[in-house]
């Protein structure tokens, strides 16, 4: 059940379509970044795997608080 | 303040055999070499310090020895054997002469003596063009009428070799003011001198003249004067500006211990009876080795033993007050400096540093006042203290928070069991209030944080809030005298509401309290302090007391009473760097075998939670079976344990007692729900609630049913992710149907911000309105997303794709 099975679909449960990835903003401590992250092309929906927190946000978040 | 006082911290004070040994040198730093058996690169560090090494280390009379802290109790350390053994086991004794480019400056040195030579061959291996006039035909001064002489001297020269040094000799220099102008060579420059000679008439002139001439003293004091003299030298040539040379190191104001472990007996002891000690024969490596192992290396090394912080960081207190002055007064071209944030909210706050200090220099106090100041820059990060100011809120909300007096009118003690002790158990507090009610009836019991968390987390406003809450209780309830469980409450209520009396729980229990005989079966026990309990060595004594009472046989912990360390727990320093945390942990735990006997909740439940053995005092007094509760909370004991008895426990009991879990984040705040619920609907006829809510209006089914797997239950617990609050991630996913299906697995995912934090749940659904929830995590940074997904709003560069 690993996230990075990328065979896996997630769907918009409200919209019904298969989401993909798009750039998309995230902000902390005062510090803006982008990612390609899974969204609902329709209404925006977006999906983080638990694998993409742990490997790629967490780092960054920590690197953002203090060298 | 702060950097007043770190400029007399002694991290920089030589060790004591350096202050008698005219060359002033790192001689920790040739001990490591020695020990670590590298005698070449000990020998460098000698010869770069002594400058003729052989001569040197055969001439000198050891004045180190009687610096050194052993000479008194075993036999000193025999510093110059090392110094042979140096120069005998070296790969190679042959100088080492950089290419260093010549400086263009030339020096004149008056006398070939043992300080005209040391002078000379520093400059020349500086760089500096040298000439050295003597009056006689030869080099060596008095070191021609030793016994070895022959060989000193040959060693010199052997030094000099490749060095730009010219030898002017028989030349008596009477006007250094000639020589200097170069207008003169000295009276009988041309009795048979080089006339080519710098400094001769007719040549450049020379930038500095040395004097070696009139130095008293025996050889080696005449090698050392002679080197002292270059650095002031060199700085005049570079500067223009006269510089005295370095005073001598004073003798250093820290004290050594002199610890077990190292090898008993001496070298010279060993040389001597071997036969070996004749002359200046030179210890063979292995016992060199031995020797320099039995050196304390004399450092003052107080903080750097004692405190986790620098022992962790490898950070010297001058380098960590540096990191917090840029951080904290300071900001970069590219916005604010964030180089040791997570160095200021690692600190336990424990003290201990200035409790050691020779010079009481107060780190904490330091990261305490920088905690502040990153909160009132607004630079603080949130994430670092967001939980425990959230879990404080929820101890001081009316779901967990209450006051209860005599209806009457209040007594002479009002119970202050902390946010913790009835978080970690309620029984803790209901068994302990019971035990005083029954005692001194007219107790009230004021249930809520001490505010320690707002000052943890350098939120002053909050704090000054909290405390004033407090002190008003304090005057409603009528000035009662507090009664503490906790060190850490007993602490900061005597720090910031010195105003109010207090007594710790313990010291009322140790007077007439319980008996009993649990060394019978029982494994060994050490009581472990907490480190707020150094500031209550009374409170110290009475546990011990109780637990001697109780029949522990205790066996005593390295640290402890005045040198009590934290268990990782103060600080609030686990969300902002759990790695130190974790090591400061395993510090605590390697310190003892057996099960430890604390009196903190917070330090039984850190350690119970890494599988070690531990146990509150209370556990020992109120864990026992028996009958049935005669007193108001009845039914409610210690969890797990049969209710209702004063009787203490069996050791068995204590045994299951140690290992119990602590509970997760969840279930302390569920704790500390039932723990109000059971003093409310518990409470007396002649007993009132004051002030706020009664009974806690909290309703536990929430709006969905989740089911979580034990081993999630404890990952989220350690990340101090709250159930209700995934719960309620779960309601708005399925209240809004913002969530994802993942095809062919049955399950959905979604998130939800809730405070600072984005929290994402993976569940599926398996029954009407339960849920199993198969994931949880969460992230600090927060998503756009009301952007336009594709157009990011920030032109920032850091992409999060990327590694």
């Amino acid at each position: 059940m690993s996230d990075k099975d990328t065979s896996k679909q997630y769907i918009c449960h409200r919209c019904g379509i298969p989401l993909e990835p798009m750039k998309t903003g995230f902000s902390y401590l005062n510090r803006n970044f982008q990612a390609d992250i899974l969204r609902c092309p329709t209404c925006g929906l977006v999906y983080i795997p638990e694998d993409f927190v742990r490997d790629r946000m967490a780092g960054i978040e920590s690197r953002m608080e203090s060298k | 303040m702060f950097y007043d006082r770190i400029t007399e911290c002694l991290e920089f004070e030589p060790p004591y055999c350096a202050v008698e040994y005219p060359f002033h040198w790192d001689v920790n730093d040739f001990i490591g070499k020695v020990r670590r058996g590298n005698f070449t690169a000990a020998f460098r560090a000698y010869r770069n310090a002594v400058v003729f090494p052989v001569t040197v280390s055969s001439l000198c009379g050891a004045p180190c020895a009687r610096a050194c802290p052993l000479a008194g109790e075993e036999v000193a350390i025999a510093l110059n054997l090392l110094e042979r053994a140096a120069c005998e086991h070296t790969k190679s004794p042959k100088p080492e002469h950089f290419s260093i480019p010549a400086k263009g400056q030339r020096i004149a040195v008056i006398g070939a003596g043992p300080a005209g030579l040391a002078c000379a061959y520093r400059f020349a291996e500086r760089g500096y063009g040298v000439t050295v006039y003597e009056k006689t035909g030869r080099i060596g001064g008095g070191l021609n009428d030793l016994l070895d002489g022959e060989r000193y001297i040959e060693e010199i020269r052997s030094q000099f070799a490749g060095l730009d040094c010219d030898f002017v000799f028989e030349v008596e220099v009477e006007d250094i003011g000639a020589l200097r102008r170069g207008d003169a060579g000295g009276g009988t420059a041309d009795d048979g001198a080089d006339s080519a000679a710098h400094g001769a008439p007719g040549s450049d002139p020379y930038d500095a003249v040395y004097d070696a001439r009139g130095i008293e003293g025996d050889a080696i004091g005449k090698i050392a004067a002679g080197l002292a003299a270059v650095n002031p030298i060199e700085a005049f040539l570079k500067t223009g500006r006269a510089q005295n040379e370095e005073p001598a190191p004073a003798m250093p104001e820290y004290g050594v211990e002199i610890y077990a472990g190292r090898p008993a007996r001496a070298l010279a002891d060993i040389m001597r009876e071997r036969g070996e000690s004749s002359g200046d024969a030179a210890p063979g490596k292995d016992d060199a080795v031995r020797e320099a192992e039995r050196c304390l290396m004399c450092k003052c090394r107080y903080c750097t033993d004692s405190c986790d912080l620098i022992r962790f960081f490898k950070k010297t207190p001058a380098t960590m007050g540096e990191e917090v002055r840029v951080t904290t007064g300071l900001d970069g071209l590219r916005g604010e400096i964030v180089v040791a944030k997570r160095l200021i909210s690692s600190c336990n706050l424990c003290g201990i540093c200035k409790t050691v200090c020779p010079k009481n220099i107060d780190m904490e106090h330091l990261f305490r006042e920088a905690r502040e100041k990153l909160v009132d820059k607004g630079s603080m990060p949130w994430a670092f203290n967001d939980w425990f100011l959230r879990d404080m809120a929820q101890a001081n909300s009316g779901d967990a928070s209450v006051a209860i007096a005599p209806a009457s009118g209040a007594g002479g003690y009002a119970f202050f069991p902390g946010c913790h002790l009835g978080g970690s158990d309620p029984g803790y507090v209901l068994k302990s209030y019971e035990w005083l009610a029954a005692r001194w009836p007219d107790t009230s019991i004021v249930v809520r944080c001490c505010g320690v968390p707002a000052v943890w987390a350098g939120e002053r406003k909050l704090w000054e809030k909290l405390f004033g809450e407090i002190r008003d209780m304090w005057h409603t309830l009528g000035e009662p005298t507090f009664v503490f469980a906790c060190p850490t409450c007993m602490l900061t209520f005597g720090t910031y509401l010195p105003e109010i009396e207090g007594v710790s729980l313990y010291e009322l229990m140790a007077d007439g309290g319980p008996r009993g005989d649990l060394a019978r079966g029982a494994a060994s026990y050490s009581v472990f302090d907490p480190c707020s309990s150094r500031a209550c060595p009374d409170v110290q004594e009475a546990v011990r007391g109780l637990a001697q009472s109780l029949g522990f046989s205790l066996s005593p912990l390295p640290s402890g009473r005045d040198r009590a360390l934290c268990c990782s727990y103060g600080g609030h320093a686990a969300v902002a760097n759990p790695e130190y945390t974790q090591f400061v942990r395993e510090s605590r735990i390697a310190e003892g075998e057996g099960t430890y006997i604390t009196y903190c909740s917070n330090c039984r439940d850190i350690f119970a939670g890494e599988g070690k053995g531990a146990i509150h005092i209370l556990d020992a007094l109120f864990a026992g079976g028996g009958k049935p509760a005669s007193a108001p909370y009845g039914g409610i004991g210690l969890t797990g344990s049969d209710y209702g008895s004063d009787e203490p426990a069996s050791a068995d009991g204590l045994a299951a007692r140690a290992l119990r879990e602590p509970p997760t984040v969840t279930e302390r705040q569920e704790n500390r729900r039932r723990l109000k619920a059971s003093l409310v609907y518990g409470m007396a006829p002649d007993m009132r609630v004051i002030g706020g809510s009664p009974v806690p209006a909290y309703d536990p089914s929430h709006e969905v049913k989740l089911h979580i797997p034990d081993a999630l239950r404890r990952q989220i617990s350690r990340e101090y992710i709250l159930e209700p609050d995934l719960a309620a991630v779960v309601a708005h996913c399925e209240a809004t149907g913002d969530k994802v299906d993942i095809e062919g697995m049955g399950l959905m995912a979604g998130h939800s911000k809730i405070g600072h934090a984005t929290y994402w749940v993976e569940y599926r659904e398996i029954g009407v309105g339960e849920y199993e929830l198969t994931r949880a995590y969460q992230h600090r940074m927060e998503i756009d997303e009301d952007g336009t997904p594709g157009v990011p709003k920030t032109h920032e560069t850091v992409t999060v794709n990327e590694r």
